[in-house]
């Protein structure tokens, strides 16, 4: 994807038009948190890969582009707004666990805490994987569904930035979902299985055939989860940014009650879609591992 | 010339991308709806497989809503 669709002048104030309005706000690179102002880091020689921006001549911050030859200035390590966000999820996380129970008594948080867990474990867990793997995974299933739960719910927040529209953060998460899906696949399985497999159960002549399509198709399935995820947040946002915009792309200031009332609509339609997007993701997994997983014998026995 | 027919492109693209989805989706909330009314004791579960089945169809509208996105910044 083209970087330079998120890298844009941060620091100057200008008439701006609804997509530019659009794409100062969807800024990976953004420098500003919450009203706080984040440091750069000028990093030593041998750590200089993790540069991820670039101040060019005329004193702006924009994104380090990976490819192309459009990188003039000096190299700098932005702390990101998407950085700090992406820490303090984990810790709030590990707070809410915290207050959930007071003198071995759960409390009211500790509720909702307990419900949230036990529905990840018995209608995405148990059903999908089974008993033993489905219990051996739920804490896997629960990292994903509460870290993408409050990454999307705090992207909601005004002056917020959006992590998961980031595809940096939505693609580890699908190659974390890959590795565990393909290592569960060998442990259950063993190793020839698992490569007999790829192979589809086909005569051997058809191997150079069948392999690559099984494959690309082990592939997709991991890289369709990043970009639904991706996709439903960045353009949930967009939608919202570019009806806020309404005011400034029309220039009058009679389209404003228009304007904040679709944005209000289409902001608790967000509301349902961040929900919706973590338990999609997590169902989606679960579903992935289980049919990575089911054993062989199950084909066979019928009796319960 | 040299953007504008990638705005086109990404306008038009858009579009269909919204009928396809609006079809779908309206055929998932129909089956949904007609499913309620035979049975309505089992309207909790069809409404989350409605929902789940609705989210899946969005994934892939949204698929081509990403390749949009590029389009607008075609040369």
């Amino acid at each position: 994807m083209n970087i330079a669709l998120f890298s844009q002048d941060t620091d100057k104030a200008k008439d701006m038009t609804s997509m530019e309005y659009i794409v100062t706000h969807t800024d990976p690179m953004s420098s500003h948190l919450w009203g706080l102002h984040l440091p750069q880091i000028q990093l030593p020689e041998w750590l200089s890969f993790l540069n991820n921006g670039v101040i060019t001549a005329d004193g702006s911050l924009k994104a380090l582009n990976m490819v192309g030859t459009q990188n003039i200035g000096t190299e700098v390590f932005q702390i990101t707004a998407q950085m700090v966000v992406s820490l303090l999820v984990p810790v709030l996380i590990l707070l809410w666990v915290g207050m959930a129970r007071k003198n071995g008594k759960l409390t009211r948080s500790g509720h909702a805490l307990e419900s949230l867990v036990l529905f990840v474990r018995d209608q995405l867990a148990i059903p999908n994987m089974g008993e033993r793997i489905g219990k051996a995974l739920t804490p896997f299933l629960c990292t994903v569904f509460f870290f993408l739960l409050l990454l999307n719910y705090i992207s909601l927040v005004p002056g917020s930035p959006t992590v998961t529209s980031n595809i940096a953060f939505t693609a580890v998460l699908a190659i974390c979902v890959f590795v565990v899906t393909n290592i569960m696949s060998i442990k259950e399985w063993g190793l020839k299985s698992y490569l007999a497999h790829l192979t589809g159960g086909t005569h051997w002549a058809m191997w150079p055939i069948m392999i690559p399509i099984e494959v690309v198709g082990l592939f997709t399935k991991p890289f369709a989860l990043a970009i639904r995820l991706f996709a439903n947040m960045t353009a949930g946002h967009i939608i919202i940014y570019a009806l806020l915009g309404l005011t400034a792309t029309l220039g009058t200031y009679a389209i404003a009650p228009v304007s904040i009332g679709m944005s209000l609509f289409v902001y608790l339609i967000e509301l349902l879609v961040c929900f919706l997007q973590a338990f999609i993701f997590t169902l989606l997994a679960a579903l992935f591992i289980g049919l990575a997983t089911e054993s062989h014998d199950h084909h066979e026995e019928h009796a319960h | 010339m040299t953007g504008s027919i990638g705005l086109l492109a990404a306008g038009l693209g858009a579009g269909l991308v919204t009928l396809g989805v609006g079809m779908g989706i309206g055929k998932v909330a129909a089956a949904a709806v007609e499913g309620i009314a035979r049975q309505p004791e089992a309207a909790g579960e069809l409404r989350t497989t409605m929902i789940i089945g609705a989210a899946l169809i969005e994934g892939v509208a949204l698929f081509s809503a990403v390749i949009c996105f590029m389009l607008t910044n075609a040369q």
